[in-house]
């Protein structure tokens, strides 16, 4: 039987990772009987989706921020 | 003549890559007028370098790979002056103690999904990706963020497989608990 740290660690990388089947067979039978762990894994899910999504639509420069750079760059150039 | 050259060469690379460079900034400095400085910084130094730039790979690898390592100066300087606030969650723990009172993960964070427009949440969000600490951080946002394959980002960071699963892992748990702290404090 496999402890939550090991589960915890097989949650995070299986999605990345090639994991044996005895491993996850191991994860499963402990997600039945640890709640945490179970919820654990919700989590780790959401967060990679969380980061990516936000990380995807994070930001750009609107044209006066790059005209504004264009200036300083050229301003840095020319000395 | 010179100085024409590199003047247009710069008004082209604004155009081309400040968008994306100004996004891989963002989400690893969270701080939009340092990214913009990063941004520009990169920029110059492109210019001063241009001549020993082969041409071996595109011009936006090649500035981001400028742009990365003045990144990594940047944490390296944080780093100095900042303490790590979830070491405690990292204690070895045995079996069924793993999970921490107060640090019980809730199951909760499918519901920050639904209301990810929200703008004080990616703020929220991109701090929490800001508060890894940085030997994390490269590794968590090249993987879990950029998608690179596993033996690129070990190679990158110089860094062992197994050490980066490790990695991988801690650097889950610190965000997991991040989010849930930050978004559900109750």
């Amino acid at each position: 039987m496999i402890d939550c740290k090991k589960a915890a660690y097989i949650i995070d990388t299986k999605a990345y990772k090639p994991t044996s089947f005895i491993k996850k067979l191991g994860l499963k039978f402990h997600l039945v009987i640890c709640p945490h762990c179970a919820k654990y894994e919700k989590d780790s899910k959401a967060v990679d989706h969380i980061v990516r999504y936000v990380s995807q639509h994070a930001a750009a420069l609107s044209e006066a921020e790059k005209k504004e750079m264009i200036r300083k760059l050229q301003a840095k150039l020319s000395n | 003549m010179k100085k024409e050259n590199e003047t247009t060469t710069v008004d082209n690379w604004v155009l081309l890559y400040a968008d994306y460079l100004y996004n891989f900034a963002i989400v690893r400095v969270n701080d939009a007028d340092l990214a913009k400085d990063l941004v520009q910084d990169t920029f110059i130094a492109g210019i001063n370098g241009l001549k020993n730039f082969e041409g071996k790979s595109a011009v936006r690898t090649w500035l981001t790979s400028i742009l990365k390592r003045k990144i990594i100066d940047h944490w390296r300087q944080k780093e100095s002056r900042k303490t790590d606030v979830f070491s405690s969650f990292f204690a070895e723990g045995k079996s069924f103690s793993y999970w921490q009172e107060g640090a019980k993960p809730q199951g909760r964070l499918t519901e920050i999904e639904l209301d990810i427009e929200n703008r004080e949440l990616k703020a929220a969000i991109l701090k929490c990706v800001d508060n890894l600490p940085e030997k994390y951080k490269s590794v968590f946002v090249d993987k879990i963020i950029d998608e690179k394959e596993s033996e690129e980002v070990c190679k990158d960071n110089n860094i062992s497989p197994s050490n980066f699963w490790v990695i991988i892992h801690r650097a889950k748990m610190q965000m997991r608990a991040c989010l849930e702290n930050t978004w559900f404090n109750d």
